[in-house]
């Protein structure tokens, strides 16, 4: 369509163009001219139109359809790549949560036995109901095993006698000269008050020491005056050292 | 003169119209567009050889839009329509590249 002939190089003269594009500007409206118009018009329309759809967010409703094809290919591929990232991270989320969890609940546990064993090897203070044994007159260390062995037996957690704290290892020893060694600790020679706290059910450990034929008696036998208080919470404060582990 | 105008007007309407294109005529505007540029340069290349002549370029107009959206209209239909818009796109600028610099020696170069 284009609009050329061999005329055209004839008429090559700058000023000749300059003057045609004049005389077409200020040319008087015709109605052929008018027809130009309209279709300039439309052209004009229509680049506006074109302009504000490919701005507008319509591009895919004017885009064909081996595009739009192409265009959700490549979304669902980006689809499944953000999907699998996704249960990836959901996986280590998960696994990083009950890690944590798993890592209280250890944590947890240790401090509960922590206090359990500290209890049991005398490292804690505890305190709780119990009983108050106290003896007056020539106790023998051999009677206050004896105690000792029942009160374990009826469930003692924690015995302390006077200020030594009693586990399975403490010794019960008779000195040189006839003085109660406790623990390696002198508590006293001959007569004297001896007191034995221990933490467990009173009426228990009570009654264990009352049985016929068993400590209140033979301290009796022994010239041992023996007064067992219930209380209903009585402290076992004395603590070993603790020692390291090997 | 009156084609400026027209030009101006046309924008300024659809500007401010904001009319609904109809989905069917969408894919085949850029592709018109381009030919109606292609036609609008080839007129001002004939106004200033002073062989410009008011029928042919209407027709060449309409032809040029009419040729361009049937070729992208039978390629849609035959499954090429993307290169074969692709193809008129660049034969058209091909086009208007020519007509540019003849209407540029036309008026610079003498």
């Amino acid at each position: 369509m284009r609009q050329e002939s061999p005329a055209a190089q004839q008429l090559s003269d700058a000023n000749v163009g300059w003057r045609r594009l004049r005389n077409v500007l200020f040319a008087k409206p015709s109605r052929d001219q008018l027809l130009i118009a309209v279709l300039c018009a439309v052209l004009g329309f229509a680049v506006v139109q074109q302009v504000s759809i490919v701005n507008s967010d319509e591009v895919l409703a004017t885009a064909r359809s081996e595009d739009l094809v192409q265009i959700l290919d490549s979304l669902d591929q980006r689809n499944q790549r953000l999907d699998s990232e996704l249960a990836t991270l959901k996986d280590t989320k998960a696994r990083l949560e009950s890690g944590q969890d798993a890592a209280a609940t250890a944590a947890k546990e240790r401090q509960v036995r922590d206090a359990e064993l500290g209890i049991l090897a005398g490292t804690l203070a505890a305190q709780g109901p119990g009983v108050v044994v106290t003896m007056t007159g020539p106790v023998t260390s051999s009677l206050l095993l004896d105690a000792v062995q029942e009160l374990r037996d009826a469930g003692a957690e924690a015995i302390q006698i006077n200020q030594v704290r009693v586990v399975a290892q403490t010794a019960f020893e008779t000195g040189a000269n006839d003085e109660v060694v406790v623990g390696g600790v002198t508590i006293g020679k001959g007569s004297g008050t001896y007191r034995l706290t221990a933490i467990g059910d009173s009426a228990t450990l009570a009654s264990s020491l009352r049985i016929p034929g068993g400590v209140v008696e033979s301290a009796r036998t022994a010239g041992v005056k023996v007064l067992i208080v219930e209380k209903s919470e009585v402290k076992v404060s004395a603590v070993l050292p603790a020692k390291k582990a090997d | 003169m009156i084609a400026a105008l027209g030009l101006i007007v046309g924008a300024a309407l659809g500007l401010f119209l904001q009319p609904d294109i109809p989905l069917w005529l969408q894919p085949y505007l850029p592709i018109a567009i381009v030919a109606g540029l292609d036609a609008l340069f080839g007129a001002l290349r004939a106004l200033l050889d002073g062989i410009f002549s008011d029928r042919v370029f209407v027709i060449s107009f309409v032809s040029n839009v009419l040729i361009a959206a049937l070729i992208v209209f039978v390629g849609d239909q035959l499954g090429v329509g993307a290169q074969l818009s692709t193809g008129v796109v660049v034969v058209l600028t091909i086009r208007i590249f020519a007509n540019v610099a003849a209407i540029r020696r036309k008026l610079f170069h003498g």
